[in-house]
């Protein structure tokens, strides 16, 4: 079935690859030996590549379930597909945790593959994965509900989301204080959980592994899974 | 084996739902498959086939009422054994090949040796040939035959065809005939659920039918006991001038038929009776050309049940 899957993901996979040449060309890390002589004190930290792993993670989950669920409703493929004896739980959830790990996988590559292009070598930073882990996690569970939930248009939904939490936090940054603020807070818990990300980016930094904001934001995509799960389990196929 | 006792299935979204407006798809349906059954389904649009089938795969869930297939909720059964099944649209990954497909669905179903099985799948469907086009770019009837093939990869014992001669050519209608009546020799305890609309096909598969309408069971007629004795048959005579009135001494209640002279409806109360009768016309002289047991059609049963309007019959 992993194979099946794959073959599946085969072209929006080449789509990802192209969106972790896209973040190895944004990523000034990668790019500061380019300027004037450094010291050795001014060496590049790697662990500061982990905030852009980890939108490279998310946003590759995003490609990856595009439609996963959706389509197959409104297309009716399903149809055929849950008459072989097997549960729509176990094959959607097959395929969420497959695109996780391929998710995985493009935020490795370009930790990796881009201290080599960029440096020459190796200088560490694999503990920024729990970071890229973490946000794939939690895009990752919301796109799987809105694609339970909607019957198309799934995706722009997730990158509208993922691109709005963005505007929203640094409104928030800034001073702007729009809605009261019951409002104000349901709506930042509702997005994607981009000040917890910051939290363990930060922490991550700094050493330290911050296990609360780390659960929150985890929290928050589990949810939504469960939600998708819930929904893929009871409700009526059209 | 198929068992659906009061099923009730009611659609309604959440606005008809605050507004009472449930749409009634089936309404205390209750009916038994037993094992080794081939089942017609017939019945007008909105009868409520569709509804039916979709709560045998366990797309759906019964408003009220209980469905079983071997005693487990359908969608348990289905998880756990598999159905055959044809749908009315097929609808297939468009950008897979007939092929990749069909090992895709052989896998799924956790199936054994599923390139010898699709290979043998694609050669008895016709399809060999196109094994390596995409979905996208087959003809309807060819399509069709894909679908057929999915359902019979892997060794199912419940087979629900929907509208199954959809997009097939004459010869390839009889072809499935075959494929279908192989299918269930190879286990008479299988269960073969045909909904379709063309009625000639129906009758030429199922034992039995059931008749929808609105929802309701309208009559489930047997045609299993359509080859015993006949209570009428079609009796044909060489014409002669006392012929008719020879005919109506035997068989006081003859009547003329439509279309040719010398036809008449007769009746005998058993065979035996019908021997001694023809053998009394024959030796007044009356040549006989042919005598046949009256076929009433599936199609007449079927139009005579929803006539016959009233109650449905469970």
């Amino acid at each position: 079935m992993i194979r099946l899957f794959l073959r599946m993901a085969a072209p929006r996979l080449l789509l990802a690859v192209l969106l972790g040449f896209m973040f190895y060309l944004n990523e000034p890390v990668f790019h500061e030996h380019e300027g004037p002589v450094r010291t050795l004190a001014d060496r590049p930290h790697p662990i500061d590549l982990a905030g852009s792993a980890a939108n490279l993670a998310a946003l590759t989950m995003v490609i990856l379930l595009a439609g996963f669920l959706s389509t197959d409703r409104r297309r009716g493929y399903y149809r055929l597909t849950f008459t072989q004896p097997i549960s729509p739980l176990r094959y959607y959830g097959t395929r969420w945790l497959l695109c996780l790990a391929l998710s995985m996988g493009a935020a490795a590559v370009f930790m990796v593959a881009g201290q080599y292009a960029a440096w020459g070598e190796y200088l560490g930073g694999g503990q920024g994965l729990l970071l890229a882990l973490v946000a794939a996690v939690a895009y990752g569970g919301l796109l799987a509900f809105l694609s339970a939930v909607l019957p198309f248009g799934d995706t722009w939904v997730a990158l509208v989301v993922f691109f709005a939490t963005f505007f929203w936090l640094n409104a928030l940054t800034f001073g702007a204080q729009p809605f009261v603020t019951p409002v104000r807070e349901a709506i930042s818990l509702l997005l994607p959980p981009q000040t917890a990300l910051r939290d363990v980016d930060d922490g991550l930094a700094r050493g330290v592994l911050d296990w609360g904001a780390g659960t929150f934001a985890l929290g928050y995509g589990m949810l939504w899974l469960a939600g998708a799960g819930l929904l893929v389990r009871f409700r009526e196929w059209p | 084996m198929i068992s659906l006792q009061e099923v009730t299935k009611e659609y309604a979204g959440p606005l008809r739902r605050a507004a009472s407006g449930r749409v009634r798809a089936l309404d205390e349906v209750t009916l038994h498959v037993a094992p080794g059954t081939a089942l017609g389904i017939v019945g007008p649009n909105g009868a409520g086939k569709s509804t039916l089938i979709r709560l045998l795969l366990g797309y759906l869930r019964p408003s009220r009422g209980r469905v079983e297939i071997d005693g487990l909720p359908p969608r348990r059964y289905v998880e756990r054994h598999g159905i055959a099944y044809v749908s009315e649209l097929v609808a297939i990954h468009p950008t897979w090949t007939v092929r990749g497909a069909l090992h895709t669905f052989g896998r799924l179903g956790g199936l054994q040796g599923v390139e010898a099985r699709a290979r043998a799948c694609m050669e008895r469907m016709g399809i060999g040939g196109v094994a390596d086009r995409r979905v996208s770019s087959l003809s309807k009837g060819n399509l069709q035959r894909l679908a057929i093939a999915q359902a019979l990869l892997g060794p199912r014992r419940v087979m629900i065809l929907d509208e199954p001669t959809s997009g097939l050519d004459p010869e390839w209608v009889m072809r499935l005939r075959e494929v279908v009546a192989e299918w269930r020799r190879e286990d008479p305890l299988r269960v073969l659920l045909v909904a379709s609309h063309n009625l000639d096909e129906v009758e030429r598969v199922a034992d039995r039918v059931l008749v929808l309408e609105q929802g309701r069971v309208r009559e489930v007629i047997d045609l299993r006991g359509r080859s015993e004795a006949a209570a009428a048959y079609r009796l044909e005579v060489e014409p002669a001038e006392g012929a008719p009135a020879a005919v109506r001494a035997a068989f006081p209640d003859a009547v003329p038929e439509d279309g040719p002279p010398f036809a008449f409806r007769v009746q005998a109360p058993d065979l035996g009776e019908l021997n001694r009768r023809v053998a009394g016309l024959m030796a007044d002289g009356v040549l006989v050309r042919s005598l046949a047991p009256e076929r009433v059609s599936l199609e007449e049963r079927y139009h005579a049940a929803r006539a016959a309007g009233g109650e449905a019959r469970p």
